[in-house]
């Protein structure tokens, strides 16, 4: 996982996706926009991060919910359900769901549209400014 | 005169003068008949509705109703003997015959010409009385011979049905099989009992169909119910439709059922094959949609960031050239799947077909790494192989290429972006290759799953991705008759050992290409040549 030199307006966004490509890509995207991207490959790594109160704290989740060993669902229920990570916004990207989980931000279904999702991390990530 | 034994028969003697009666009966005793008087015409009915008399004597003069007018009501039932006083005149005479007469007898009597004539008519009545019994009797025979003939043609028309038929009791127990029912069951006839039928039945099905029964046959309706029964001859059981109808007298009481078996196992198991392939094919769609989201994801990610920066002008060179070899690559990842799609498809349909030569794994291998190289190097997944200068097998080429695609693939998907080395060894008869990553490994729980196709009941929980592409290698070593296995430790790396003979005989579809260079001595051709 890299750690890049934090700036005051610098957001940081933890990205957990399994799929390689797609991962690469995301957060590709997402450094262009100038955000810094956490990667995590499952739950497991997710948590891990998010209960390390670890610098940078995120100020957003992009989350898969079709993750091996813990899945997106473990960690949403997670954040449910931990104070401290209740406040951080979920925006979840998953295949196979129809509609918005319980208790998250936003909700997108695969293939979805780059520039709402974009849009969409702009404002979850602007208000804790 | 008087007969040895003469037979009882009954006498009506009519006559409105008691002392006429007496005297008649005193003639008439030594016959030894039954003698019934009557002193009118209505006392004589009165008799004659209650007993079945041989013959009338019957006076013709009496007051009230006179014998001609008795003889009219008679209607010829019973022979009449007129009795008479007056003279015997013509029409007198003929007005008794015509009414039913036999005979005239004029008063004073000859008691001994009185009893033979009595005695004639007698005789005849009695006579008459055996006939009718015989001819009774005959009739009964007769029915009785037809109606056992009926049962009999019934009983051949039964044993000459193919379904099973057993016919119960009125009160619904079974108290005949015909043949086909006897050989279905493996039974004879003498070993049959109410409970035989039962025991005949699917354990799953024997105690509801019976309880359905014991229930529907107070309804008496008919009754219409799938089951399994035994054959005995293959001990397997077979889905029947079982029928049951009443059978009722003339009355509409119900005398007993008649149930039937007719055999559906055929169109049963068809049904069921249908049902789980449209289960399958169901599974498929959806697994099918679900695996080429992501890929397509992907495509479409990288086409709309770089439209992006073209819109906004913002396209540099370096950037631009591995961009668009990113969606080159997801458009082949996404070409691959589908054609994974469509294998699973062939291969659970059947249709894997082999078509096998001579390969050289090494060769393959060779070619695979080459392709995947840049890609590999791309992400930090550098290939590293160590192989033999060949390693020669009877398989079958290009699905080998695919097996050797898949591993290196996953390798560099799942590789975490460190170094995958791949080996090649020989024993002998057996080839193993070998593709070891140092990635995020396999939890334990899944390690057994990764080969399996995919299922819809499985958990939400899924190791996205994988899906396919190892069962398709699994089934193409099995075909080869070889085995995969995989080896692997979470985030230290996981190493997938494919072992294969390198001549399968069950596998062998066509016979080894001969040697150009030898036309006549096939046997020198080069894989005999390299046997250990």
């Amino acid at each position: 996982m890299i750690t890049l030199s934090k700036r005051m307006t610098t957001k940081t966004i933890l990205l957990v996706e399994d799929d390689f490509d797609l991962r690469d890509i995301i957060q590709d995207i997402l450094e262009d926009e100038g955000y810094d991207v956490v990667p995590a490959h499952d739950g497991r790594q997710a948590l891990e991060y998010l209960r390390s109160a670890a610098d940078p704290r995120p100020d957003a989740v992009v989350l898969d919910l079709m993750l091996p060993h813990v899945s997106g669902w473990e960690v949403l229920d997670a954040t449910r359900s931990e104070a401290d990570l209740g406040t951080i916004p979920v925006i979840v990207i998953s295949a196979a769901e129809r509609q918005r989980p319980v208790g998250v931000a936003e909700f997108f279904k695969k293939p979805f549209n780059l520039e709402r999702l974009l849009q969409s991390i702009r404002e979850r990530t602007s208000s804790a400014d | 005169m008087e007969p040895a034994v003469p037979p009882q028969a009954s006498l009506l003697l009519v006559d409105d003068h008691a002392g006429n009666l007496v005297t008649l009966q005193a003639i008439l005793a030594p016959l030894g008949h039954e003698l019934v008087t009557a002193l009118s015409g209505e006392e004589a009915l009165g008799h004659l509705l209650r007993k079945n008399f041989a013959l009338i004597l019957l006076d013709v003069q009496m007051a009230g109703m006179n014998g001609f007018e008795l003889a009219a009501i008679i209607k010829r039932h019973v022979p009449i003997i007129f009795m008479t006083a007056v003279g015997k005149d013509a029409a007198h005479v003929f007005r008794g015959y015509s009414e039913g007469a036999v005979d005239y007898l004029v008063k004073p009597f000859d008691p001994d010409i009185l009893r033979a004539k009595v005695s004639v008519f007698v005789d005849l009545h009695i006579k008459e009385q055996t006939i009718k019994a015989q001819e009774h009797i005959l009739r009964e025979h007769q029915r009785e011979v037809l109606e056992r003939e009926n049962e009999v043609r019934y009983r051949r028309l039964l044993d000459a049905m193919p379904q099973c038929i057993w016919a119960t009791d009125a009160t619904g127990h079974v108290d005949y099989w015909n043949r086909a029912g006897l050989e279905y069951c493996g039974l004879r006839p003498e070993e049959v009992s109410e409970d035989s039928f039962w025991e005949q039945l699917h354990p799953e099905d024997r105690a509801a169909a019976r309880e359905d029964w014991e229930r529907d046959k107070r309804g008496h309706i008919p009754l219409e119910r799938p089951i399994r029964i035994r054959n005995a001859a293959t001990g397997e059981y077979r889905w029947h439709l079982a029928r049951a109808v009443p059978e009722r007298d003339e009355g509409g009481a119900i005398t007993g059922w008649i149930a039937t078996a007719t055999d559906i196992d055929d169109q049963k198991r068809a049904e069921q094959t249908l049902e789980a392939t449209i289960a399958l094919r169901d599974d498929f769609l959806s697994v099918a949609s679900h695996e080429l989201r992501t890929p397509l994801t992907s495509l479409k990610l990288e086409a709309a960031n770089l439209l992006r920066r073209a819109r906004r002008g913002d396209l540099t060179d370096d950037r631009l050239v591995t961009r668009l070899e990113r969606i080159d690559a997801q458009a082949a990842r996404m070409h691959r799947l589908i054609n994974e799609l469509l294998d699973v498809s062939r291969i659970v349909a059947g249709r894997l077909e082999l078509s096998l030569e001579e390969v050289d794994l090494v060769q393959v291998v060779g070619e695979v790494v080459l392709q995947f190289k840049e890609e590999a190097a791309r992400v930090g997944c550098t290939l590293s192989i160590a192989m033999p200068s060949e390693a020669v097998g009877h398989w079958d080429r290009s699905r080998l290429e695919q097996v050797v695609t898949n591993l290196i693939t996953n390798a560099i998907k799942y590789g975490g972006g460190k170094p995958i080395a791949i080996e090649v060894v020989e024993h002998g008869d057996r080839i193993r290759l070998v593709v070891c990553d140092h990635g995020v490994g396999i939890p334990p729980e899944d390690q057994d799953r990764i080969f399996d196709r995919f299922e819809r009941a499985a958990p939400t929980r899924n190791y996205s991705g994988i899906g396919l592409g190892l069962w398709i290698v699994k089934q193409i070593i099995d075909a080869l008759g070889g085995t995969v296995t995989v080896d692997s430790i979470p985030d230290r790396g996981s190493a997938f050992t494919v072992e294969l003979p390198r001549w399968n005989g069950a596998a062998l579809t066509r016979p080894p290409a001969a040697d150009l260079d030898h036309p006549r001595f096939p046997e020198l051709a080069r894989g005999a040549a390299r046997s250990p």
